[in-house]
């Protein structure tokens, strides 16, 4: 009797926490590169309940009954919890934002030879002032999908939150007043569905644009990540990783399987192989507001009968405190 | 309930976000105007530990359940994109084809007079109007009374009102009655994002006192730029646009505002519990 008591209020917190976890989903639907969580629940760990002085009980597989032993009735689930909230990283609608430090994401990069689930992330650091110019350190490196970027006053590219963006190499891109760089790439950055990081000039005497790559910063800092769930989620749209998942970045021979791009040909976003970025475009968030919405209101109903069988069972306890036992009631 | 703050973290951006939609909006017509992208962020996330202790197999992700704090408005970013050519055929109109800024500038004047601190400012509002200025002579100002300058950074001054103005792409700027050609002055900036707007659609072109525009920014003629006289600049404004960005918005505030409900209605039904 009790016990389901306990069984209900458990419900109603693990559909709290659910709640929570959906109205966070719903807040971000426009945050840039946002992944859904999807709140996963489960029963609390089995207990197996047995009736004292009993020799006649039910006959479970595997365990005798002995006489004069308490008698197994069978398993027992007292309750439920939110375990873990699961990202879902499918990939989000892209949309055009026609802004030159605007990226999208799109990869179909395949499972590993044992069916691990691999994504495509930024890796984006903070980075203190003075170590601007060495690469990122290990334990600062953070991987995003929002690729929503801005150049900060020092001429660097960092993301809405203050992360600077990673090259290939782990260092921040510098794209204004970059002393090795000669001129400001700044407004004629382009970035090749590669990855690759280029500059555009044009020709003063045929009107033609020409692209010619960075000195300093070859190609993004694109990092392929399996089993991505194992990273840890530390809010304002980063990951961290940290563990025994595998972080490697991508594959250059894999990169360039595919025919040579032609340049100019950044206009229309294409998913090239294995994995494209495209410039200008901007990934939105994965949260499907009728799907949140629905199981917002199934989380709402589920809660509300928790709550009847709360108030149930309590009526029931108040007969049994009441009303049994008195005389001439 | 946390579920509470995060939503109203999130209104609280939209609302912001809907601003912004609103000022583009509204300077739809405002020559030169440069419009504002509203971009979301996520808040912190924090993970919980409320498991019990048993519970650390079969699990995908890392250990603790998280719970999010909603979003916030990160940014609103520049939009720098040109805006459309808008004839008028007024001669004093100029529009700048390119990436590049006027400097125009002000004298600040205490209380006898003096001169003691100049306003510098960059702008692509190339509506300028040629007036009588007690101090200089006959100059051409925006309607904010900043006086273009020209590619040394000093202000164009001419001592008689001048007839028959020509202005050449390469910015050369002559007239009858002009003792020589001047040569407007058209600015690269590097970062214009970082400047600060101090509206009337000006940015802070931040230089000290008597310093030259020289110092900090180079001339955008090198860059291909060019002028283009009797045109403004349309505002960089689309209707539509900010219309489906308005549209998008509303929705997720009325989404949100939804899951406040939902929210304070599971809170009822918690409050419920001892009220047969």
């Amino acid at each position: 009797m009790i016990r389901g008591l306990y069984t209900s209020a458990s419900g109603m917190l693990a559909l709290q926490n659910r709640q929570e976890s959906l109205a966070n989903n719903l807040a971000n639907i426009n945050t840039p590169g946002f992944k859904q969580d999807v709140g996963v629940m489960r029963a609390f760990p089995e207990q197996l309940l047995s009736r004292m002085n009993d020799k006649e009980g039910l006959d479970v597989p595997g365990i005798p009954t002995m006489p004069g032993q308490p008698a197994i009735i069978g398993r027992l689930n007292t309750g439920v919890y939110m375990s873990e909230a699961l990202p879902n990283f499918a990939q989000g609608d892209i949309e055009e934002t026609r802004n030159p430090y605007d990226l999208a994401l799109m990869d179909n990069i395949q499972p590993d030879q044992n069916g691990n689930e691999r994504r495509l992330f930024y890796s984006v650091a903070r980075i203190e002032q003075a170590n601007l110019a060495q690469p990122a350190q290990q334990e600062d490196i953070r991987y995003t999908r929002n690729g929503n970027w801005s150049v900060n006053s020092d001429g660097y590219l960092v993301t809405a939150e203050g992360y600077y963006v990673l090259d290939s190499s782990n260092q921040a891109i510098r794209i204004n007043h970059d002393p090795t760089l000669g001129t400001n790439v700044g407004q004629n950055l382009k970035i090749s569905e590669r990855g690759e990081l280029m500059q555009v000039t044009i020709d003063p005497i045929t009107k033609a644009e020409q692209y010619t790559a960075l000195p300093t910063h070859a190609r993004l800092g694109l990092a392929v990540v399996t089993d991505p769930q194992k990273l840890v989620r530390e809010g304002t749209n980063v990951f961290r990783f940290e563990g025994d998942i595998a972080v490697e970045g991508i594959d250059l021979a894999e990169a360039n399987d595919q025919a040579a791009i032609t340049a100019g040909t950044y206009n229309t976003p294409t998913v090239v192989g294995r994995f494209g970025t495209q410039q200008g475009w901007r990934e939105r968030s994965n949260v499907d507001p009728a799907q949140t919405m629905t199981s917002m209101m199934s989380v709402l109903r589920a809660y509300e009968a928790n709550q009847r069988v709360i108030t149930t069972i309590d009526g029931t306890l108040e007969k049994a405190a009441n009303e049994i036992g008195r005389v001439n009631g | 309930m946390q579920s509470l703050n995060i939503s109203t973290s999130a209104m609280r951006g939209i609302q912001q976000a809907l601003d912004n939609t609103a000022n583009n909006l509204s300077n739809i017509d405002t020559i030169g105007y440069k419009r504002r992208v509203a971009s979301f962020s996520e808040l912190l996330t924090d993970s919980m530990n409320e498991q019990p202790a048993t519970d650390n197999q079969n699990r995908n992700t890392p250990m603790g359940i998280r719970i999010g704090s909603g979003a916030h408005l990160g940014m609103t970013k520049l939009d720098l994109g040109q805006g459309s050519l808008k004839q008028t055929d007024v001669p004093t109109d100029v529009l700048i084809e390119g990436d590049g800024y006027f400097l125009v500038t002000r004298k600040i004047k205490d209380a006898n007079n003096i001169t003691v601190d100049e306003e510098s400012r960059f702008t692509r509002n190339g509506s300028f109007k040629l007036s009588y200025d007690d101090d200089k002579g006959y100059v051409l100002h925006t309607s904010s009374g900043h006086i273009l300058t020209d590619e040394n950074g000093a202000n164009i001054v001419f001592p008689e009102p001048v007839k028959n103005i020509s202005i050449s792409p390469d910015g050369t700027f002559s007239a009858d009655g002009m003792p020589a050609p001047v040569k407007i002055g058209v600015w690269d900036v590097e970062n214009p994002d970082q400047l600060k707007q101090v509206g009337e659609n000006l940015f802070d072109a931040e230089l000290a006192f008597g310093a030259g525009p020289q110092s900090k920014y180079t001339s955008a003629y090198d860059n291909g730029v060019t002028l283009r006289q009797g045109a403004l600049e349309s505002s960089n404004v689309s209707m539509t646009e900010e219309m489906s960005q308005l549209v998008n918005i509303q929705r997720a505030y009325q989404l949100n505002s939804r899951a406040i409900g939902i929210s304070d209605q599971m809170m009822g039904i918690a409050n419920q519990l001892r009220s047969r």
